[in-house]
């Protein structure tokens, strides 16, 4: 004897064994098998053959996962233009801010010679090259397809850049005897690591990106379902 | 496919949904059209009735 509930859920338990694993495209995707189902019944089909069409029409398991992580890459995709938004905003107001006071010798920069005046440039200039390398970087850093193995390189990049800082601020700066002038100028280019963790996101991201729409691109040819 | 598209309309804000307890406590879920999605449409509708008139008169033309 056909039991429906029972066959629904195998069917579920089936779609999530195929990597439909997030419960609501799964819920949706059942509350349409139901409906459909009642409507064959209506129109005299019995309950296994109308479980059985409402299948076959619902589609492949492994085909619906692929549609679903495309509609997720949509969201994906506007995190990731709002963070490269967010670093070449902070780069465009780091290279203005510092740069004008390296320029003008404002505030604490004051004090600085020449020389050091052309090297706390050279540093900024570095460090906000280095921040927006990742949009040419990404050629050359490995595609990393998994988001949280992602998000696991920018917490220990995070991590990294914060035991260098407090390295330098509380070990390598306390060393030595610097002047204010000196002091700024040794900060900017303690500052450069920043700039290589701004453009190690950036490249991941956009590896990612790429890669993820090369896959898209080759599993197109779609086959026509609900 | 049906359901991806109507999530990434969603993720679009072109859509939203709610669920809807129906009969026997059965849900189902109804989509609704935001005015983001409204203009969307227009937008879309306006491309393609550019694409339709373009190849409309190539076929005329070719068929004339």
């Amino acid at each position: 004897m056909f039991d429906l509930d029972i066959a629904i859920a195998e069917w579920r338990r089936q779609m999530q064994a195929a990597g439909l694993k997030t419960p609501v495209p799964l819920d949706e995707l059942e509350s349409h098998l139901r409906d459909d189902i009642e409507t064959q019944m209506r129109s005299g089909a019995d309950t296994q053959q109308a479980f059985e069409a409402a299948v076959r029409r619902i589609g492949q398991a492994g085909r619906l996962r692929t549609e679903f992580e495309k509609a997720g890459e949509t969201r994906r995709a506007r995190e990731r233009k709002l963070m490269c938004a967010v670093i070449v905003g902070f780069a465009c107001f780091y290279s203005l801010f510092v740069g004008a006071c390296i320029l003008f010798k404002l505030g604490s920069f004051s004090g600085v010679n020449l020389k050091q005046q052309m090297s706390a440039a050279a540093a900024t200039v570095l460090t906000v090259i280095l921040m927006v390398s990742g949009c040419f970087a990404h050629r050359f850093l490995p595609p990393v397809p998994h988001r949280r193995t992602r998000m696991g390189i920018y917490a220990a990049g995070g991590a990294l850049l914060l035991i260098w800082l407090s390295v330098f601020y509380h070990l390598i700066m306390t060393r030595f005897e610097l002047g204010l002038d000196q002091l700024v100028v040794a900060i900017l280019w303690a500052w450069v690591p920043m700039g290589v963790f701004c453009g190690v996101i950036q490249g991941l991201e956009e590896a990612a990106r790429r890669k993820s729409a090369m896959t898209e691109h080759d599993t197109n040819d779609a086959v026509p379902s609900v | 496919m049906l359901y991806p598209m109507l999530h990434r309309m969603e993720e679009n804000g072109w859509i939203k949904a709610r669920w809807v307890e129906i009969e026997n406590g059965r849900k189902r879920k109804y989509y609704s059209i935001k005015k983001d999605g409204q203009k969307a449409l227009k937008d879309k509708r306006e491309q393609w009735a550019v694409l339709n008139s373009g190849f409309t008169g190539r076929w005329k033309e070719q068929h004339v």
